[in-house]
Formats: structure tokens, C-alpha cells, sequence
């Protein structure tokens, strides 16, 4: 906040534009970690930028996005749970709640930090490998696909993508660990 | 099960209620398997991001525009849209349509709409034309559109509609600030309030109005945009935007004095294949054919007389038909679409030795000419149909000063037998008017038969 007093009226759609897309993939985690599916953070992310967008002129500083548009996200996320009624496919509210603040703490760096580390463990894994991991993103039905494709059953194959979700994880936990030194800049 | 793999399962979408319920227990109580989720929720939304960009090298579409609507508050915003919305357009393309908005109440409503309409359906992008009565619709962000018909409202975002005809009075609650109301001559933003918003699409303008709020009214072609508050008002369109003090001026109906209509002669008729009288009612000009043969097919003949007319002033010319109900078959047995051509001829319909119409003596389409086509689903039962293509209006300008006759025929067949009879409201029905003839002097006047 120490730049607040210099830029507090300095912010302009130009500033909007370039925050936003900065740190859209962070609150689209963010997002990720209260909804239940892609859907509903696609809505969410797309009703919070036009709020954001409203409400731009009360954010005093550039540091202060992030923090101030998770509080609308957040906002916003709890609201389309709520919408969603008796879901059981989601969390409870308590559970919501204690995720919220969690993960608001998460800040700009290590979102960025955790992507990085993400791309350089992805391509470690084989290429079917990578396509598993990367298919309940490209595509309505395209794990069954490949199990058919592959002749596994879609069961063993989403029990394989477990397993190699996990194993991704642990590398990206490893080489942030590790990146303090190796991606300092 | 592990709750790393509990996990990945809720984040893929393939964990069931009562692992979701179980995993929800766990979390509650164990900080360190929130911290996973967290973890794993941000590399679900890395691999996606990595999935998206894969697709798009791929050659998949990712034009955000064709997909999904964003605002257009500048062009900068529109820029950060673009790239904000590219994941949301991609993803779009491979998922199940998302829910926008849901269909609340309805009072004496009947649609035209792809959509659901039943009061409680949940209702995704896409069309809804109110014809008759009123209906409520609650957008997902809470922004709730009381449509009046007849209307057109295009359901885009749950943050986003675009009314395109009609009247609609919108309510804004606060989490829903921000939501924008489209019309074809530009947009409203709302910042928390109730306004009412009509499309002329006649005039061409749509006015805005606060009842209670604020909100803001952009003319995106000129840039103009205005703060309305209070009971203020404004109104759009091609020239450019108009604040005006106070609530909108009510609206006047502008004389037709550029528009002529013409009745049908009063011995407009059916004939019907097996020329068995009663198969017809004078109330009503049917069109039907059948699957095969024409032993129940239907058609119908009506003239217009020009001699008494003097029409070198106008220029465009329209046909009007009021479909009605007879109850006669069922429109299940036809294709959801259905095709009807009309037939002209200068001339009575009707020669002095022809007494009786019958099927085989009538005026055939060989005899004609074809003059142009409308279509009708098979789930609309009643309004206004007909041409105004440019040989209709060649046809009424060349016949000038003489009688002309029309031959109406149903080119689609039915699928089964005992498909719907399409029946058009003669002279004598007690409820809608007989076959008009609309002509008018500037072009580009009205020529909307749902006027």
C-alpha cells in the first residue's frame, strides 16, 4: 500500500485491463477452489469483471487488486453456490467459508510461481500421459475416448489419471520448493 | 479411498454426492487437506489453461464473440473482455450449455422459443419470443426482466440480455449490478435499481427509463452515453442518444396515412381433393397436402379488386393472412416447418360458368405465377402471415386497375396422415380479419405483419 498515495488517481481502464488479465488465472483458481465445476467459475469470473470493472474506482493501488477482487469473487462464488440450492455436489458452508479464507491468502507470486512449475512437470510426463491429463479440459466425453481408443475401461483410466494427477502435483510441490533458487528472477 | 485421489475425482467432476459429502467431512477438520485442495484447484485451473491453449493451436474456434457476449464498455474493456472470455468461449464450444436465466412466471404467455417455456424451466443462451400475455424471467445474477409481449428478448450472459423488440421493466438487485440490457440501437448498464426499457423496431429507437436507481445509457455508434437517475429518461437510436427530464412521453401511434389496405373480394373459397363440401367452412381458407394423393388436400383462392385504386404512388406491397385455429389434425404429423407458396393470376378467380369450385377446375399453380413463400412451425396456431417479396409487388403494380387472384397452396407435405389443416381466417370469421392487401407509398415504411 505504500504506492497508494501516488497512483490513487492515476488508475485507468488501461490499468483495469492489464491487472485484470494478470491475475485472471489466479482468481479463476481461486474460483476453482469454492465452485464445483468449470461452468459456474466461467460465470462467476465473467458476472466479477464487469463488477470489478464498476467498482474499479474505489481500488486505491495496483498491489490491492488481487486481494479486493478475490473479496468479489468470493462474493460471488458463495452467491452461485447459493443459487445452486440443495446441491450435494457441493461443500458445506462452513467448509466454503474456511476454504475462502485460505485461499484468499494465496498471493500473486506463488500463483505465478505454481503455473511456471506446472508447465516444466507437464512435460516431463509421456505424451499419452499428457494427453490423459489434459483431456477433462478438451472436451466433453474425451476420457472415454481415449479409453475406448486405448481399450482400457473409462474406470481404469480415470483411476490412471488420479494417479498421474497426484504424481504432477508432487513435482510442482518439489519444484516450487526448489524454485526460491532455480526461478528466483 | 485416499483423500488425494477423493480429490482429483471432485476436481475432474467424477466424484458422486456421497463422496463429495465425504470429502467435505474431512476438510472440515484436517487444514492440511484444505491446503491440498487449494493446491490442486490452482493446478486444475493451470492444466485447463494449458488444455485451452493446446485446443486453440489445434485450430479450434476462438473467436469470443460468436460464442458468448461481453460488455462493450470501450474499447479497452472490450480488448480485456476478449482476452478474459477466450478460456470461457473455448471452454463454451466443448461443454454443455450453461444455465442463463430462469423462466419464473408466466401469465397468459404463448411462445415462440427454442427455449423452454414452462414456468420453472431453467433457460440457457439463446431466443425467447413472447407473443402473447407477460412473463417473468430471473437472469442467474439475480436481474429479474418482466417481458411484455409481443417481445423478443435474446438471453446472452446470466449478466447480459439484449430485448430486440417489445417492452420489458427490469428489477437489479445488488449482486447483480453491472447487468446490462441490450437493445438494437444500444445498451444500458445498471447500477443497482428498476428501469423500463422499449424497442420500436418500427421507429427504429428504444427508450430507457428509471423508475428507481440509476443507470447508464451508451450509444455505442456515436460514443454518447448518459447517467440517468430519478424518473429520467432517454431515448436512442440512429442519430444519437436524447436525455429527457422526466419519464417518457407516451407514445403516439403515427398516422397511416402512407398505407392503404385493401379487403379481399368477399368470394374468397377453399376447395379441398375430394371436392366433398364438407371438408370446408367459409369461415375459414385452408391449406393442406398429404403425404400422397390429393384427396384431402386443401387450397384456397381469394382476389383482391385494384380497379377503383389509384396505385402509382406506392411502392411496396404486402400480403397478410391470419392464421387461425380449426382444430383439424395434428401439427404433430408435420415437419416442424412448413412452406406455403402464393400463386397470382390478373383476373377474377372465379369464371361466370363455374358456379361450384371444384378442385379440378380452379386456377392451377402451372396457370400462375409464383409470387413468394412464407413458413410457419407447426406449433404456432395463430398470427399474421404473408409475402412482400418484390414480384408480389411487381404482380400488384402490373395489375393495376384490374382484379387479380391469389391461389394460396401448402408446398410441405405432411409426415403422416391426418396432419394439421393450416386454416386462415376468411371474411366472415368472427375473431380475425380475411386476406388483406397493405400497399404503401416509402418502402421503407412498416411493413411488419405483426403490427
Amino acid at each position: 500500500m505504500a504506492d497508494s498515495e501516488q497512483s490513487q488517481k492515476q488508475l485507468s481502464e488501461g490499468d483495469f485491463m492489464r491487472l485484470l488479465m494478470k491475475h485472471e488465472p489466479a482468481l479463476r483458481a481461486f474460483s476453482r477452489s469454492l465452485l464445483p465445476n468449470w461452468n459456474l467459475v466461467d460465470e462467476v469470473i465473467q458476472e466479477s469483471s464487469l463488477t470489478l470493472w464498476e467498482k474499479f474506482s474505489q481500488l486505491e493501488s495496483e498491489s490491492g487488486f488481487l486481494p479486493w477482487a478475490k473479496v468479489v469473487v468470493r462474493f460471488k462464488c458463495l452467491s452461485a453456490i447459493r443459487d445452486l440450492g440443495r446441491d450435494r455436489h457441493v461443500f458445506s458452508e462452513g467448509v466454503l467459508e474456511l476454504l475462502a479464507d485460505e485461499a484468499a491468502e494465496m498471493d500473486a507470486e506463488e500463483h505465478v510461481a505454481a503455473m511456471q512449475a506446472l508447465r516444466v512437470c507437464l512435460a516431463k510426463f509421456s505424451n499419452p500421459h499428457q494427453e490423459l491429463l489434459l483431456a477433462p479440459y478438451s472436451g466433453e466425453g474425451r476420457v472415454k475416448d481415449i479409453a475406448e481408443q486405448s481399450g482400457k475401461s473409462a474406470n481404469a483410466l480415470y483411476k490412471l489419471l488420479g494417479r498421474l494427477r497426484e504424481k504432477l502435483s508432487g513435482c510442482v510441490h518439489e519444484s516450487i520448493a526448489k524454485g526460491a533458487l532455480g526461478h528466483g528472477a | 479411498m485416499e483423500p488425494d485421489q477423493l480429490i482429483h475425482r471432485y476436481l475432474i467432476g467424477e466424484a458422486s454426492g456421497d463422496e463429495i459429502a465425504a470429502l467435505d467431512e474431512l476438510l472440515a477438520h484436517d487444514p492440511a487437506l484444505r491446503r491440498k485442495l487449494i493446491f490442486e484447484a490452482g493446478t486444475d485451473a493451470g492444466l485447463r489453461e494449458i488444455a485451452l491453449e493446446r485446443l486453440s493451436d489445434e485450430g479450434g474456434d476462438t473467436s469470443p464473440s460468436n460464442v458468448i457476449g461481453f460488455p462493450q464498455m470501450g474499447a479497452l474493456l472490450v480488448m480485456a473482455a476478449a482476452v478474459t472470455f477466450l478460456g470461457v468461449a473455448l471452454w463454451t464450444v466443448f461443454s454443455k450449455p450453461q444455465i442463463v436465466a430462469t423462466l419464473v412466471s408466466s401469465e397468459d404467455a404463448s411462445w415462440e422459443s427454442s427455449l423452454p417455456t414452462m414456468p420453472g424451466s431453467e433457460l440457457t443462451a439463446g431466443s425467447l419470443k413472447l407473443t402473447s400475455g407477460m412473463a417473468t424471467i430471473r437472469f442467474r445474477s439475480g436481474a429479474e426482466v418482466v417481458l411484455e409481449a409481443p417481445a423478443n428478448l435474446v438471453l446472452e450472459t446470466p449478466m447480459r440480455g439484449k430485448l430486440l423488440s417489445g417492452a420489458a421493466v427490469i428489477d437489479v438487485p445488488d449482486e447483480a449490478i453491472g447487468f446490462v440490457m441490450e437493445t438494437p440501437d444500444g445498451f444500458a448498464v445498471d447500477y443497482g435499481t428498476r428501469f423500463a426499457v422499449s424497442v420500436d423496431q418500427e421507429e427504429e429507437n428504444s427508450a430507457f427509463e428509471v423508475l428507481e436507481g440509476e443507470i447508464k445509457v451508451h450509444h455505442p455508434s456515436s460514443g454518447q452515453e448518459v447517467h440517468l437517475s430519478g424518473r429520467q429518461s432517454s431515448t436512442i437510436n440512429g442519430a444519437g442518444l436524447m436525455k429527457i427530464d422526466g419519464p417518457l412521453p407516451e407514445k403516439i401511434i403515427a398516422p397511416s396515412g402512407d398505407r392503404m389496405r385493401i379487403s379481399a373480394n368477399p368470394d374468397a373459397f377453399s376447395v379441398v381433393g375430394n371436392d366433398e363440401t364438407e371438408y370446408l367452412h367459409s369461415d375459414f381458407l385452408m391449406a393442406k397436402r398429404s403425404r400422397s394423393g390429393t384427396v384431402f388436400d386443401r387450397r384456397s383462392l381469394f382476389s383482391f379488386d385494384l380497379s377503383e385504386q389509384n396505385l402509382e404512388s406506392y411502392t411496396a406491397a404486402r400480403l397478410r393472412l391470419n392464421l387461425v385455429p380449426a382444430g383439424i389434425g395434428f401439427a404433430a404429423h408435420l415437419p416442424v416447418s412448413n412452406r406455403f407458396l402464393v400463386y397470382g393470376k390478373a383476373g377474377e378467380p372465379l369464371r361466370a360458368e363455374q358456379l361450384k369450385p371444384a378442385w379440378g377446375t380452379i386456377l392451377k399453380p402451372e396457370d400462375c405465377e409464383l409470387l413468394g413463400a412464407f413458413e410457419i412451425p407447426r406449433s404456432q396456431k395463430r398470427g399474421t402471415f404473408g409475402i412482400d417479396t418484390p414480384e408480389f409487388v411487381a404482380f400488384i403494380k402490373a395489375n393495376a386497375s384490374n382484379n387479380v387472384s391469389l391461389l394460396l397452396i401448402r408446398e410441405t407435405a405432411e409426415l403422416e396422415r391426418g396432419g394439421l389443416v393450416h386454416t386462415f381466417a376468411n371474411d366472415s370469421h368472427p375473431e380475425a380479419s380475411g386476406p388483406i392487401l397493405e400497399l404503401y407509398q416509402n418502402p421503407n415504411s412498416d411493413h411488419d405483419p405483426n403490427k
